[in-house]
């Protein structure tokens, strides 16, 4: 990609400024302090990748003599295709970029990103846009994508660098061991080992005194038999001590009750209960006879009550009558209540009829309302006339309305056909009247275009050729001579004009192949060189001769392309000829001859467009005015037809009032009206009706009512009250009720009384019996009376608790000496005192707690003996903490292989590292090394990358290494320089060839290199656009050395000039 | 006719190895299975009614002074003679005489021989069946051709040697008390019960009938495949019938899958399941213990060598082995995958790449410079606490080091990954 024009809209110090006509290969452009050249650098990076961002101190360049802020670019891509590419004030800081391509197609911005490739605004600055300042800068080689297409392009690494693999690798190798570290993991899992092993070794100490212990549980076991034995014999004598101590309260109870039973002699039995049976019966006799005495009170005042009570026999024998009665008298309350409502109502409604008759008219009357005919099915005619007039009047009304539009019609498409011939006739015919011939002349052309900037192209580049072929053999023969001065031996003679020969044989055609002409130059050379050696008897400088024969072997490969691209030119101007010929284009083919016929041709083809549209529309006006006619003619017929059928419906209407016997003149909807007044007339007068019959049926319910009530009172032997008919009725029932509850309490009375007596009887059986009763009691323990017979109950009782107590002594021995030693024991005890037996049993516990302190002793020895023995017998702990142990070691060799693999790694990558450096370096450096030499003048063999560090060495031409740190100033600028020329040159063949723009980047260096630089610059320009910036005139001056040719642009306080 | 059963190796309560790590669900079982063999094996005597027990040394590690273990294989002893089983014990080189012994009293019908020659005439219902001969070392490392000690008895009975030995130059296992086969033929007699090599095997079918029964457990990767011990009918004509039975409580399987061919990780889980349930079908029952190694060259290898993949790989594949019933323990997953390159190619190209591919090459051909560079391993190896349970690596192990250090390499320098 080149640049070929930049306008600047406002930027910094420009406004409105154009730079034209950038050509292709080197420019320089050349301005004192302060004229814009920074600006314009500013400006070019500002277009393809966005205005300055950022706050503070970034100077944005804002427009400081007006104009938009922005401007655009002219650029040809390597395939030859024109952008333009604007940048302009949006929201967004970095402005908006609109990009033009062919035929002014407008792209988005994401178009200059294809354009661009892979090129970021960082790499454009560190690599193809740079001023001295950035030039010296080591780190914006060593950062980012331009460190990883150095090291890429030799390394054979992908995506990282070799640090980074180093330090990825020493992390984890610490991560599995350190020495002296106590987190890795395999000082972690030596740790545990340590640990495992310790505590199995305790364990394995403690399974050792298994045996000791397990014989002396042996032995403490036998002793506790021994001492069991011994213990149970003394406890067996003890026992019967406390036997004999126990049971000597219940002897001496036993003793006591059966010496007081002897003495108590016979006694006779008791009935159990004999006592409480004597008080029972007494008791139940003393109640019956109060019983009887407080029935006999009560009976005679029941008898007096009762016969005080009188009841009337006459009311109650009424009783359903004075039912009936209350039961009809709200019936007649409402009767005599409504009456006279309802003849007022009956007197309203008359009324009301008279008034709606006299609304009919003078001669109706009832007689006449009730005889004529208002059925529905007159009605319904009725109905039917009002429909057949109102759909004749309609259909009139339409008519009318048809035969107006239809007139207008008519009237404006006459006007139509009118306007349209008197367009036709004032526009001319065309000549071509088929547009498929234009259109395809049109495109043709298209094609036309498209050559011709092809063929300019490749005439540029043509020319471009030729001065460069110029300037090679004017270099050849300049450096030629130059030679020759230095060494005028004869010999010296001879090892330059060898080649020399072989030069020109190469390029004239005297030889026929190249090939032999390089052979005859190779050979010349030699020669020449042989001749040299022989002469001067020391170390030859052959650089300048290499540098002569590069130059001719540039030479050939400028021929080559040359004539190649003459051949290309050649068929693409036959082509566009052939062209041109069939669109009867003749004479010289130019840009602007091939746009005026293009014009000239979409002129032709829309005229014939606008020519042939009037006519169609003419033909179809005409067609429109003959049917707009035709339709009026009908709507007249039709109009004249309704208006005749009107007149006849009117004239029947007439005709069927009089046969109704209605009045003439009236409408359907007025014989209607007339109708439905019949119908309200009709309707009081039957309301009238029913109120009469209502009014007789009352009249009859009062009279009959109090009929009634009259009947009743004389049979109950009552007079009528001075009261009306309600009073009298409300009396009647009060007596009723009265006489009914006399009645009853009269009858409850009578049947207490009868209960009573009955009672009395019952009570005077049972003071019999229970006195009966009482006598047999006394008679059965043989007592005359109640006094003995309680003295018999007393002694009884005394001898039965004596017997019971004797029982329970003897149980207790029995339950204490056991059943079968029952009798023996009684009479060991005879024999016993009880201070005897205490001392002597006290004497016997002590020597059991002896005993049983010893057992103690033992058994708890042998316990823990036991539990000593159970734990080492069931202890697993060590069968895991082995298998642990194992696992360890398992996991210990697994992380002991996996470090030394990656130590081994390691090393390998340290040794090839190190081959790497000293054997091979990356191609960037490589091609950096080649223009590092020239422009040193071979002072530097070349660019070393140490692999391992982010820097770069020199190597001196005795292959001694430099480190950029120790390079003056303009060596070392010379070096970044190379390696940044080095970087143009190998993404140049991977993408789109950008522009090289540098600021002033030769002042520090010596005129000699900074010649031999703009070489090396002029060389890369044959592939790249290079753009120079300087304030030095002395520059300028070197530039031109190189090759006069090239272009000078100056620029002076923000306003471009001429070149 | 009678039979008896030959066992030797029980080593019980001896850990296993080369796990390097374990689930607490197979931990028990790990470190019950030489025990449960153990029980296989008394169950296995009752079951076949056979006459007696014989066992040719190695019954426990004396070292590892585990109580245990003795006490485990008196309960199993005991077992046996109250069913009137005997049983005719002769120590090797592990329960060496002079080892760790607990004084626990063992059953009447157990004889033990002792470090000088002995024979015992074994007789049912009184009447006398075999003789068997043995003998204990009374120390771990008996040098001595102990074969020669053995002669045969003047009695037309059928006689046994019981002895813990190396016949031959047994590969893997020390040379105690070796011997060869011409040895024990001049004994003249009818079988040796032979314990030692844990790989069991008929050495000589009859006259005399040479065993070695092999352990009753295998215990690491190595001894991987059935084991367990021979029943042997013995007829009137002193003819000898041998079948071997499996009693081994846990299976060792060591199977290598190849990734060649294999496009997706879908692909290889698939495989390695496969092989899985063959092992769990060949394990008749038990649990099993494998160890899962890759190999091969291909798409997958990448993918295998991103960072923790392997480990996700190797955690979905063990617990596919847990979910199988009995249980398939993949205690580890080797990874012996290469890049998917043209190597010869890419060790032709002139860049780092390339130098690191031909300097392994030519330290895996160069034993000398080979030795050279593993001197630099010595920071892990002279360690004062590593060197103590890091031996230095034989060859074999430099080489495999070597093709691992090849591919770490080819990761960090061709992976797209970071």
């Amino acid at each position: 990609m080149r640049i070929e024009s930049v306008h600047i809209d406002g930027f910094g110090v420009f406004f409105d400024q154009h730079i034209n006509d950038i050509p292709p290969g080197l420019c320089v452009l050349f301005g004192d302090n302060e004229a814009g050249k920074s600006t314009l650098l500013a400006f070019i990076k500002s277009v393809l990748f966005g205005f300055p961002m950022g706050r503070g101190t970034v100077n944005r360049f804002e427009p400081l003599r007006g104009g938009r802020y922005g401007g655009s670019l002219s650029l040809v891509t390597d395939a030859g295709e024109r952008y333009s590419v604007r940048r302009e004030p949006a929201p967004s800081k970095a402005g908006k970029a609109t990009i033009e391509g062919h035929y002014g197609a407008i792209m988005g911005e994401e178009s200059l990103s294809t354009l661009l490739g892979s090129v970021t605004q960082d790499l454009f600055e560190s690599v193809f846009a740079f001023r001295l300042a950035e030039l010296q800068q080591l780190e914006s080689l060593t950062t980012g994508k331009v460190k990883g297409v150095i090291y890429s392009a030799g390394t054979g690494v992908a995506g990282k660098s070799l640090p980074q693999i180093h330090s990825q690798l020493e992390k984890r190798m610490e991560d599995l061991f350190k020495t002296g570290g106590s987190k890795p993991l395999i000082n972690q899992i030596l740790r545990e080992l340590r640990d495992t092993s310790g505590r199995l070794r305790e364990i394995g100490d403690a399974a050792t005194n298994y045996s000791e212990l397990h014989s002396e549980c042996l032995g403490i076991t036998g002793r506790i038999s021994s001492l069991e034995r011994e213990r149970k014999e003394k406890a067996l004598e003890s026992e019967r001590l406390k036997t004999k101590l126990q049971a000597w309260d219940y002897w001496t109870e036993r003793e006591t009750k059966r010496t007081e039973i002897e003495a108590m002699g016979e006694v006779r039995a008791f009935p159990a209960n004999g006592v409480a049976e004597l008080e029972k019966l007494k008791e139940s006799l003393s109640q019956a006879k109060q019983d009887h005495a407080d029935r006999e009170r009560k009976l005679q005042h029941l008898t007096e009550e009762r016969d005080a009570i009188e009841v009337r026999d006459a009311i109650i024998g009424e009783a359903d009558r004075i039912e009936r009665l209350q039961q009809g008298r709200v019936s007649y309350d409402d009767a005599a209540r409504d009456l006279p409502i309802t003849e007022q109502e009956l007197e309203d409604k008359s009324k009301r009829l008279q008034r709606a008759l006299q609304a009919l008219g003078p001669e109706w009357d009832r007689e006449k309302l009730l005889t004529i005919d208002a059925s529905i099915a007159k009605r319904e005619g009725i109905r039917d006339w009002q429909k057949a007039m109102d759909e004749a009047r309609e259909k009139e009304r339409l008519a009318g309305h048809r035969v107006e539009s239809a007139e207008q019609a008519v009237r404006e498409a006459s006007r139509e056909v009118d306007d349209l011939k008197e367009r036709i006739s004032s526009s001319p015919e065309p000549e071509e009247k088929e547009e498929c011939v234009l259109v395809d002349r049109l495109s043709s052309l298209d094609k036309a275009r498209a050559l011709l900037a092809e063929g300019m192209r490749l005439q540029g580049r043509l020319k471009g050729l030729e001065e460069r072929k110029e300037d090679l053999s004017a270099e050849i023969s300049a450096r030629t001579p130059d030679m020759d001065t230095r060494h005028p031996d004869f010999l010296l003679h001879l090892s330059y004009s060898f080649p020399i020969l072989g030069v020109i044989a190469a390029l004239l055609p005297i030889v026929k192949s190249h090939t032999a002409a390089i052979t005859i130059g190779l050979a010349g050379l030699a020669v020449g060189l042989i001749a040299l050696y022989a002469r001067r008897k020391r170390k030859a400088d052959s650089s300048r001769v290499q540098g002569v024969e590069l130059l001719k072997a540039r030479l050939e490969d400028v021929s080559n392309q040359e004539s190649a691209l003459r051949a290309q030119y050649e068929q693409l101007h036959a082509n566009m000829r052939k062209i041109l010929d069939n669109c009867e284009v003749n004479g010289e083919a130019s840009e602007d001859a091939l746009r005026q016929e293009q014009a000239r041709l979409m002129r032709e083809l829309d005229l014939l467009r606008i020519w042939k549209q009037a006519e169609n529309d003419l033909r179809k006006a005409q067609k429109r005015f003959k049917e707009a006619s035709d339709a009026l003619e009908a709507a007249l017929s039709s109009n004249s037809d309704a208006a005749n059928r009107l007149r006849t419906i009117e004239s029947q209407w007439s005709d069927w009032l009089d046969s109704a016997s209605l009045p003439r003149g009236l409408s359907p909807a007025g014989a209607l009206d007339v109708f439905s007044q019949i119908d309200t007339c009709r309707e009081i007068d039957d309301g009238m009706n029913s109120l009469k019959d209502r009014i007789e049926q009352m009249l009859s319910k009062v009279q009959d009512y109090e009929q009634r009530i009259r009947a009743v009172l004389r049979a109950a032997g009552m007079a009528h009250p001075d009261e009306p008919v309600g009073g009298a009725l409300d009396i009647l029932a009060r007596n009723l009720k009265r006489e009914i509850e006399n009645r009853s309490r009269r009858e409850m009375l009578g049947e207490s009384a009868k209960e009573l007596k009955e009672e009395m009887d019952s009570l005077s059986h049972r003071t019999i019996s229970l006195e009966e009763g009482i006598r047999r009691l006394l008679e059965s323990v043989g007592a005359s009376d109640e006094s003995e017979y309680l003295d018999m109950a007393v002694k009884y009782q005394r001898w039965q608790e004596l017997a019971a107590d004797l029982e329970r002594a003897n149980r207790a021995l029995e339950r204490i000496s056991g059943p079968d030693r029952f009798q023996s024991f009684l009479d060991s005890m005879r024999g016993s005192v009880r201070e005897e037996l205490k001392v002597e049993s006290g004497l016997f516990d002590e020597q059991l707690e002896e005993f049983d302190e010893q057992l103690k002793d033992a058994i708890d020895r042998r316990g823990s003996l036991k539990k000593e023995l159970e734990l080492l017998e069931s202890e697993e702990e060590s069968s895991e903490l082995r298998l642990k142990e194992q696992e360890y070691r398992a996991q210990l060799m697994q992380l002991a292989e996996q470090w030394s693999a990656l130590r081994i790694a390691q090393e390998v990558l340290y040794q090839a590292q190190s081959i790497y450096e000293r054997e091979r370096q990356p191609e960037v450096i490589r091609e950096a090394s080649g223009i590092f030499n020239t422009i040193t003048a071979g002072r530097y063999a070349g660019i070393v990358k140490p692999l391992s560090e982010e820097t770069f060495d020199a190597r001196s031409s005795d292959d001694r290494r430099f480190g950029i740190e120790k390079l003056s100033q303009g060596t070392r600028e010379q070096l970044l320089l190379a390696v940044r020329l080095g970087l143009v040159r190998e993404f140049g063949k991977r993408q789109e060839r950008m522009p090289l723009i540098m600021d002033d980047v030769l002042v520090n260096f010596d005129r000699g290199r900074a010649r031999s630089t703009a070489n090396a610059l002029y060389d890369l320009s044959e592939e790249h656009q290079v753009l120079l910036f300087t304030c030095h005139r002395e520059t300028v001056d070197i530039i031109l050395e190189v090759s006069p040719k090239i272009r000078i642009f100056t620029l002076c306080d923000g306003v471009t000039g001429g070149s | 006719m009678f039979k008896f059963v030959h066992a030797a190796d029980l080593h019980l309560d001896s850990p296993f190895q080369g796990l390097s790590d374990d689930a607490p669900e197979i931990r028990r079982l790990l470190y019950d299975a030489t025990f449960l063999a153990m029980n296989n094996l008394i169950d296995l005597c009752i079951d076949e009614n056979v006459d007696f027990l014989l066992i040719a040394g190695d019954l426990y590690d004396s070292k590892d002074r585990s109580l245990r273990a003795q006490l485990r294989l008196r309960r199993g002893l005991t077992k046996l003679a109250d069913a009137g089983i005997a049983s005719y014990i002769a120590h090797g080189n592990h329960d060496p005489l002079n080892g760790w012994q607990a004084s626990i009293e063992l059953p009447n019908l157990v004889h033990v021989f002792d470090d000088r020659i002995g024979s015992v005439i074994h007789s049912r219902s009184g009447e006398p069946i075999a003789i068997v001969h043995g003998i204990s070392y009374n120390r771990p490392d008996i040098k001595e051709n102990l074969s020669l000690k053995f002669e045969r008895r003047d009695s037309p009975l059928f006689q046994i040697g019981l002895l813990h030995c190396n016949v031959g130059d047994k590969t893997g296992h020390e040379p105690y008390s070796p011997c060869s086969i011409a040895d024990l033929v001049a004994a003249g007699l009818d079988y040796w019960a032979l314990g030692h090599v844990h790989k069991g095997g008929v050495l000589r079918e009859h006259s005399p009938c040479i065993i070695y029964a092999g352990n009753t457990q295998g215990r690491h990767v190595n001894e991987s495949g059935p084991r367990g011990c021979y029943i042997v009918n013995v007829d009137d004509a002193h003819g000898v019938r041998t079948e071997f039975h499996a009693i081994d409580a846990l299976r060792w399987h060591s199977i290598a899958q190849s990734i060649d061919k294999i496009a997706n990780p879908d692909g290889l889980l698939n495989a390695i399941q496969g092989s899985l349930h063959r092992i769990q079908a060949d394990a008749s029952g038990r649990p099993s213990v494998c160890r899962l190694t890759l190999t091969g060259r291909g798409p997958m290898h990448s993918d295998l060598s991103m960072m923790n993949r392997a480990e996700e790989y190797f955690s979905e594949i063990r617990e596919f082995g847990m979910s199988l019933s009995p249980i398939v323990w993949v205690s580890d997953m080797r990874l012996e995958t290469k890049w998917e390159i043209d190597l010869g190619r890419r060790m032709a190209s002139n860049d780092v790449v390339g130098d690191c591919l031909r300097l392994i090459d030519q330290y895996c051909r160069d034993g000398i410079e080979r030795a050279r560079l593993s001197e630099c391993l010595d920071e892990l190896l002279l360690h004062r606490s590593a060197g103590r349970y890091i031996d230095r690596f034989d060859d074999k192990t430099l080489i495999r080091l070597l093709e691992s250090a090849q591919s770490i390499l080819l990761n960090e320098l061709l992976g797209a990954e970071d």
